[in-house]
């Protein structure tokens, strides 16, 4: 009902402005103008096949729509004295599951607004075997955790400008998830599949303050914000959990599991920039963040254990966790002409986290402390106007500490400490505002990596192609290929990627054609003691993507057009998907215009079929545009 | 530590010395606040339509002479194009005025926006954008509105032909350069960029340095500003995560994968860290979804084994 409203209302609205307002040609002769769009419709799906995997792969519902709404205002008169420009963007409100609003007001020098409001479904229920396949034993009965929630993000922002020195600028962020879950539970050598409803939101608040001097400005922002978590588990009822007597015993009368909790959080933040010459820019950055997190928890529970004895549980507990982090940064930048630079920086951070947590008179204890030091430095060189190099090198180094008690005993005590060396170069080529080629390398090396997948070397080279020529032909090709590797362990990734694209632009007619190839290789081969038997874990993908894109604007009124997206993979985990739409608008000299757009999409995985679907979207859409 | 900071400060000593003994050569550049004011109405007789452009664009501000008097001096085009004064003697023409150019070197055309914005993007020239002979001007149109007032950012070409995939405006531009990372945006198991619930500026600050120096500190903190429930703080932290950030297990473009993991299979995954794992694994393989048991992967406060 709610959402209706809001949809009528701002149709009503949108409408009233672009029949009554608008003026016959967008930009008036004072300045001002007032353009917009909307367009109202309906969307129609068919899914035939694995639904569940239709909702997570795409999730497109049908229902009625507001499919665009775009308002950009520039007033004139007296209006003008107030503001100078108001945009309004709204996309796919109604049924759908990906919603966004965008409202921008502005006066250029004294203030600007804006509200970012992102509404989004998610929708997770995979499986990985067939049942026909399952065995409970290895817990490969399929993966079961399913998940159907909403995420909804609301972002606020203010700039007052006080002077043309001094800034006040406020914001306002919320997040929202909210929906249904199911998770397992783990209970004496037993899964069982339990709910886990999702209800959680953070708010965050800002406020900040800057002022410029000659040469000099400082930059104070202040954030609080505040967290709740109402995490609960819970099974309602009798279960006898995947492994089924005689070979196992255990079951579940009821389970109910409540451990919600809160955080608030500080930050404070310093950034001081200052110019004392026009070569210079030095940047200081101070920012202090202190995190405070309430836990309780109650559990009640009734079942039997898997030798068949009977058991109740009845606990509650409650801790907390205090956490601290420092981030310090001093960045140097000095111009000294057009052709040279020098950029420098230090950085350190540090983090320092305990916490404590009493629960059935068991007490479990947890703290981090991780600090962190870099510095990078770096050169510059415009070789010639057409010609940038530039290259520098890095160095971190990271110390970890943690610890751990378990039901009042000391579990871990640990100190690791991982030293990281690199080196970057890059080659820009840019002859023209039409074509140009860019190359760079990076190279790590990384001593004592925290784990055995954590690589020991890295790098990464990529070369960059593009052309833009004035006849309306463009291309691009890019190279991508990144090594990992782990002396120590002996693990490895890589991954390789190749992309061409070419296209025309015209007046009337825009065409593309792009294939990329993405392969990705990671191999482990190290053993594990307690399986022998346990196989390399070597992992490949090698996916293929092509999308063709064609418009063609048949007349002032009508726009015909296709896309093509084409997805296959290969390697460790085979699947295609197709991807086709048809689409085309008629818009009447008045303003009116119609929308119409087929979309078939076939989705195949290649082990099992139990996954597939085939879907056909249609979109119908009617609207006014000025 | 303290032997490898010194060896690197030598080194960049040296460098900064060897510099600033060829760069201190050449010429300093000339920038627009050397120049005369000139009135923008003068501009206007030839530039009619940039001028009347930036009614609608905040650099219209540089004509408003309470602005002038806080530094910005000359004048809406003057404090952008040095040499106006010479181009205005001449009766126009090009090659005597800074017109961010092909002649221009990308850190001249980039300088001159500095002027202004250095306090915004004040580690601009450190960045991966900067060092690749990107510009402002690359991403941001100046005399035109753009996609946002405030932003002003040119349109990228993955214009969308449906709302359902209405990219935004920054990672259309994104896309123009980087169209190696948006195919990964076509992978089944990916961010929503392509239906604009996010964008590539969510997660990434085309100013600053690279990524992984940027995510505010510890490699998570941008990961958590809409997964906050994975980032804890818990008791007992998946010890990988915290030190290693979620990239140590996810992909987070996209991926062939299930949730974006590095492996297809959850035990392939687990076991290219955990050599070390209790006897009675014993019977488990490749197809065993260790999460069925080590439920709350991300951190718990109850089991050191994630468990519960």
């Amino acid at each position: 009902m709610k959402r209706s409203t809001t949809i009528v209302s701002l149709s009503l609205l949108a409408l009233g402005l672009g029949l009554g307002l608008a003026p016959p040609a967008s930009a008036q002769d004072d300045g001002g103008s007032f353009s917009g769009r909307i367009v109202l419709g309906f969307r129609s799906v068919d899914v035939d096949g694995a639904d569940r995997k239709y909702r997570e792969d795409v999730n497109l519902s049908d229902g009625p729509r507001l499919m665009d709404l775009d308002l950009d205002l520039t007033p004139t008169g007296t209006v003008r004295s107030f503001v100078d420009r108001i945009q309004l963007d709204v996309n796919d409100v109604g049924a759908s599951s990906f919603e966004t609003v965008r409202l921008a007001v502005d006066k250029f020098g004294r203030f600007g607004f804006s509200y970012d409001r992102w509404e989004s479904a998610y929708f997770y229920e995979d499986l990985i075997l067939p049942h026909e396949l399952a065995n409970v034993r290895l817990s490969s009965g399929g993966d079961f955790h399913h998940f159907d929630f909403e995420r909804v993000r609301d972002r606020a922002k203010l700039d007052v400008t006080l002077s043309p020195r001094a800034e006040l600028n406020f914001g306002f962020d919320r997040f929202a998830k909210r929906g249904e879950s199911t998770t397992t539970l783990d209970v004496s050598r037993d899964e069982f599949e339990v709910h886990k409803p999702i209800d959680e939101e953070r708010f965050e608040y800002q406020a900040g303050f800057q002022y410029a001097w000659d040469k000099v400005t400082l930059i104070i922002d202040e954030r609080y914000s505040e967290y709740q978590n109402a995490y609960s588990i819970f099974l309602p009822g009798f279960s006898e959990g995947e492994s089924l007597p005689p070979a196992n015993l255990t079951s579940l009368d009821f389970f109910f599991l409540d451990q919600p909790y809160d955080y608030e959080s500080f930050a404070h933040t310093v950034r001081v920039v200052a110019r004392p010459t026009r070569d210079w820019i030095i940047r200081a950055s101070g920012t202090l963040q202190e995190l405070s997190l309430d836990l309780s928890a109650a559990e009640r529970s009734q079942g039997t254990l898997f030798t068949g004895v009977p058991f109740t549980t009845d606990l509650v507990g409650s801790g907390g966790i205090d956490r601290d982090a420092e981030l310090f940064d001093l960045d140097l930048t000095y111009v000294i002409n057009d052709r040279f630079a020098v950029i420098g920086g230090f950085y350190t951070r540090s983090l320092d986290q305990a916490g404590a947590f009493t629960f059935g008179g068991t007490r479990n204890a947890g703290a981090w402390d991780i600090e962190t030091s870099g510095v990078e430095a770096g050169l510059e060189v415009n070789l010639a106007a057409d010609l940038t190099v530039s290259g520098g090198m890095r160095i971190e180094s990271r110390d970890v500490s943690f610890s751990t008690v378990e039901a009042g005993s000391p579990l871990a005590d640990e100190d690791e400490s991982t030293d990281h060396d690199g080196f970057f170069a890059t080659l820009a080529w840019r002859p023209s505002r039409l074509y140009g080629l860019t190359l760079d390398y990076e190279t790590d090396s990384f001593d004592d990596p925290f784990t055995l997948a954590s690589p020991t070397d890295r790098s990464r080279i990529r070369a960059r192609g593009q052309l833009n020529l004035d006849n309306g032909v463009w291309g691009s090709a890019s190279f991508l290929l990144t090594e990992m590797e782990n002396d120590n362990s002996g693990w490895d990734a890589e991954t390789q990627q190749l992309l061409l694209r070419a296209g025309y632009r015209a007046d009337r007619f825009d065409a593309s054609l792009g294939w990329s190839s993405i392969e990705l290789d990671r191999f482990a081969a190290f053993a594990v003691p307690a399986i022998p038997t346990l196989p390399a874990r070597d992992y490949t993908a090698e996916s293929d993507f092509i999308d063709a894109l064609l418009r063609y604007r048949v007349s002032d009124a009508l726009t015909l057009g296709g896309e093509l997206r084409r997805y296959e993979n290969d390697g460790s985990f085979a699947l295609e998907r197709d991807d086709y739409r048809l689409f085309g608008e008629y818009r009447q000299a008045s303003g009116l215009l119609y929308r119409l757009s087929y979309r078939t999409i076939d989705y195949a995985e290649g082990a099992f079929d139990f996954d597939d679907y085939d879907a056909e979207i249609i979109d119908f859409g009617v609207g006014l545009s000025w | 530590m303290e032997r490898r900071f010194l060896k690197l400060m030598a080194g960049g000593l040296l460098g900064l010395a060897a510099t600033l003994a060829v760069g201190l050569g050449s010429a300093p550049a000339a920038t627009a606040q050397d120049d005369e004011p000139l009135d923008s109405s003068v501009c206007a007789a030839c530039h009619d339509d940039q001028v009347a452009a930036f009614t609608s664009n905040p650099h219209s501000l540089l004509n408003d002479p309470d602005w002038g008097a806080a530094g910005v001096e000359g004048g809406s085009c003057v404090s952008c194009h040095a040499g106006a004064a010479a181009h205005v003697d001449e009766g126009g023409g090009e090659g005597n005025i800074f017109a961010f150019g092909d002649d221009a070197s990308p850190a001249a055309r980039s300088q001159a926006c500095q002027e202004c914005h250095a306090d915004t993007h004040p580690r601009f020239r450190g960045s991966e954008h900067a060092q690749a002979g990107v510009t402002c001007t690359t991403c941001h149109q100046i005399h035109q509105p753009g996609h946002s007032a405030v932003s002003l950012l040119r349109s990228g070409p993955m214009t969308a032909t449906d709302p359902a995939e209405a990219i935004g405006a920054a990672s259309s531009v994104c896309a123009s350069c980087h169209g190696d990372v948006f195919a990964r945006f076509q992978w089944n198991e990916r961010h929503r960029l392509q239906e604009g619930i996010l964008a590539c500026t969510s997660c990434h600050d085309p100013h600053e340095r690279a990524t992984r120096a940027r995510l505010g500190g510890f490699k998570q903190d941008a990961c958590m500003e809409c997964h906050t429930d994975k980032g804890g703080p818990f008791i007992f932290e998946h010890a990988s995560a915290r030190a290693e950030g979620c990239v140590a297990c996810h992909d987070p473009h996209g991926s062939p994968n299930r949730h974006m993991l590095a492996f297809q299979g959850v035990a392939e995954l687990c076991f290219s860290c955990h050599a070390t794992v209790p006897g009675f694994h014993s019977r488990f393989n490749l197809d065993t979804v260790c999460t069925n048991c080590h439920t709350s992967i991300h951190g718990s406060n109850f089991d050191p084994f994630f468990l519960k």
